[in-house]
């Protein structure tokens, strides 16, 4: 049983970050799914409505009428504990798609809460656990990640203060750090898995380093990563598959021991 | 630990295997699989198989991989062509999961052609094989998967066991491929599909059935992909000169380096003598029955390993004329 209920739509408007010349024109709350569908459009008000309003009170407006083209919709981020879906029937600009409040076509998440997930996903977290935190489906949360991989989204990455000291460009590696390293220790280490910021795995993802792999999963995967590095126009993007390859090594390091050797840390 | 896991069993044989509780893989004719009690075991279908007595084709025994649990509960799944890029993701933090796909189906598409994109793949080991029939009946019997707890018969399913493992014991998933590159030349696709009309070889566009025709090729030979070291198979289903199409059992991939299978001199069985030499026992292994057939295994052996001659193999990703063996360290 759905139960809808109309309520000011100005206030939800300014709750999902919406900018003139953008405006909330109607809402629905679906109590069962705990769901709050949002319309929005450009278009200015009629200047008959403007008048009428004038003198209605807010919370007795009805809603503006919606145009009857196609009804567009994304998945927001969430308001409060209500999941939130912004509408629009608005005719659609190239420009209108990079608006936080709306998503691109066959995305099914606003930009805004498409760059969350972007965020998480740099930052290592788990799909299942992005899934849960922000309740979106796994399969969307697939293809979102298909299409990243694929190089059809670009996000820019904003580190999170606590990990952004984490990668450093080649360059900026001190150079203290590769020339410290004795013979001894570079043995010792070299069964170690190199930290994520090593450029030990950027040489590897990219075809720069080539090891001996004995190891099919890792065999497989790497073939995968470069054939995605080698079309990927975004940096970002590059230093997620690092993440994936370094928590790949990690995570099997004990079988690894042929190819990690081989790893040495600069 | 691998001691005599696998074994080509007779019905009954097997169903006191499931009466005993243990967590089974059963591979074997539908009516014998549809016979055998509920229980903690998948199934799919299959008449074809590598026995410790050697190749044989029966409808009436079944081939059962018994799995080592180490008193811990696996959990059996089924999966949907819509919900099957979470399979890897739902394995065992430590462990593996054995999934048996119905060939020719939609799920066996999709895994083809997505597998490698899945979420956790190649983090957690899958492995596995894809149900067939007896070549006799495939006109009127579509390939199947069983989910053993309750019966149901599936085609376009796929059954899943999902098998923890203690923190002490890590899982090592091997092939065998008989195939290596030849020379030749180098062959790209521009499409990814299980059929493409034209490559891409020394940057011009070819079609690829009168390519084939004219170097004479041997189409048991598959295509060869170079996988970091791991030679990865594509194999040749059918060539259709007239409309000017090959047909695949997998799909080939854009931007992957292809070349024709160089031939081997001996024969099958001895090449797979000679490269399972220093296997250890599996605790799974599967064939192709392209192998099977190609090679006349029928009543020879491919080294100490058996285990069903399957419609395809599952090393991860999908796999064709491809031996696959998973064991179990203990560090």
């Amino acid at each position: 049983m759905q139960a809808q209920q109309m309520l000011p739509i100005e206030e939800f408007g300014l709750a999902v970050g919406l900018r003139l010349p953008w405006r909330a024109s109607k809402c629905t709350v679906n109590e069962v799914s705990k769901t709050i569908h949002l319309w929005i459009t450009n278009q200015g008000l009629a200047t008959a409505e403007q008048r009428r309003l004038w003198f209605v009170p807010k919370a007795a407006r009805a809603p503006s009428k919606i145009t009857t083209a196609e009804d567009k919709q994304w998945r927001h981020v969430d308001c409060m504990t209500y999941s939130c879906v912004v509408h629009t029937c608005d005719p659609l600009q190239p420009d209108d798609h990079e608006l936080d409040w709306l998503g691109l076509p066959n995305s099914p998440f606003t930009k805004c809460l498409a760059k969350r997930i972007f965020q998480l996903l740099m930052e290592g977290v788990d799909m299942q656990v992005i899934c849960e935190v922000l309740r979106i489906p796994f399969a969307e949360l697939w293809k979102f990640k298909f299409d990243l991989d694929n190089g059809l989204l670009n996000f820019e990455y904003q580190p999170s203060t606590r990990r952004g000291a984490k990668f450093h460009p080649e360059s900026q590696l001190p150079a203290a750090k590769r020339a410290a390293a004795s013979d001894a220790k570079a043995v010792e280490a070299a069964i170690e898995v190199p930290d994520v910021s090593d450029p030990v795995w950027e040489d590897l993802i990219t075809g720069k380093l080539n090891i001996d792999i004995k190891t099919l999963s890792l065999q497989l995967l790497l073939t995968k990563l470069r054939q995605q590095v080698s079309q990927l126009q975004s940096a970002d993007v590059k230093i997620m598959k690092l993440r994936e390859l370094h928590r790949y090594v990690e995570r099997h390091q004990r079988v690894l021991r042929h190819e990690l050797v081989q790893l040495k840390p600069f | 630990m691998n001691v005599l896991n696998q074994a080509l069993l007779e019905p009954h044989e097997a169903a006191a295997l499931i009466a005993s509780g243990a967590y089974l893989a059963i591979a074997g004719d539908e009516a014998v699989l549809v016979g055998l009690p509920r229980g903690n075991w998948i199934g799919g279908t299959i008449a074809y198989f590598m026995a410790q007595e050697g190749g044989q084709t029966t409808r009436g025994k079944v081939f059962v991989t018994k799995l080592d649990t180490f008193g811990l509960t696996p959990t059996i799944t089924q999966y949907d062509a819509q919900h099957v890029p979470s399979v890897c993701q739902d394995g065992p933090d430590n462990g593996y999961s054995l999934i048996i796909l119905p060939a020719f189906s939609r799920i066996h598409y999709e895994f083809a052609k997505n597998a490698p994109m899945y979420e956790d793949m190649y983090m957690k080991p899958l492995v596995g094989w894809i149900s067939g029939a007896h070549l006799d009946d495939l006109a009127t019997r579509k390939p199947k998967t069983l989910d053993g707890r309750t019966g149901e018969l599936f085609e376009d399913r796929a059954v899943v066991l999902h098998v923890p493992l203690p923190d002490n014991i890590s899982v090592n998933v091997n092939i065998v491929n008989l195939f290596k590159q030849g020379s030749g030349d180098v062959i790209y696709f521009e499409k990814e599909g299980f059929s493409a009309s034209t490559c891409v070889i020394n940057q011009r566009p070819v079609s690829f059935a009168k390519y084939l025709k004219e170097m004479g090729h041997d189409t048991r030979l598959p295509l060869v992909a170079d996988y970091n070291g791991a030679s990865v198979n594509v194999s040749f289903k059918a060539v259709n000169l007239q409309d000017a199409t090959v047909d695949f059992y997998g799909p080939v991939f854009p931007k992957v380096a292809y070349r024709l299978a160089d031939s081997f001199h001996v024969d099958y069985e001895a090449a797979f003598v000679q490269a399972c030499a220093d296997l250890p026992e599996a605790s799974f292994s599967c064939n192709c029955i392209l192998n099977y057939l190609y090679g006349e295994l029928e009543g020879k052996h491919t080294g100490q390993v058996v285990g069903p001659m399957t419609f395809g193999e599952v090393a991860y990703q999908l796999l064709n004329q491809t031996m696959v063996q998973m064991t179990l360290e203990m560090h």
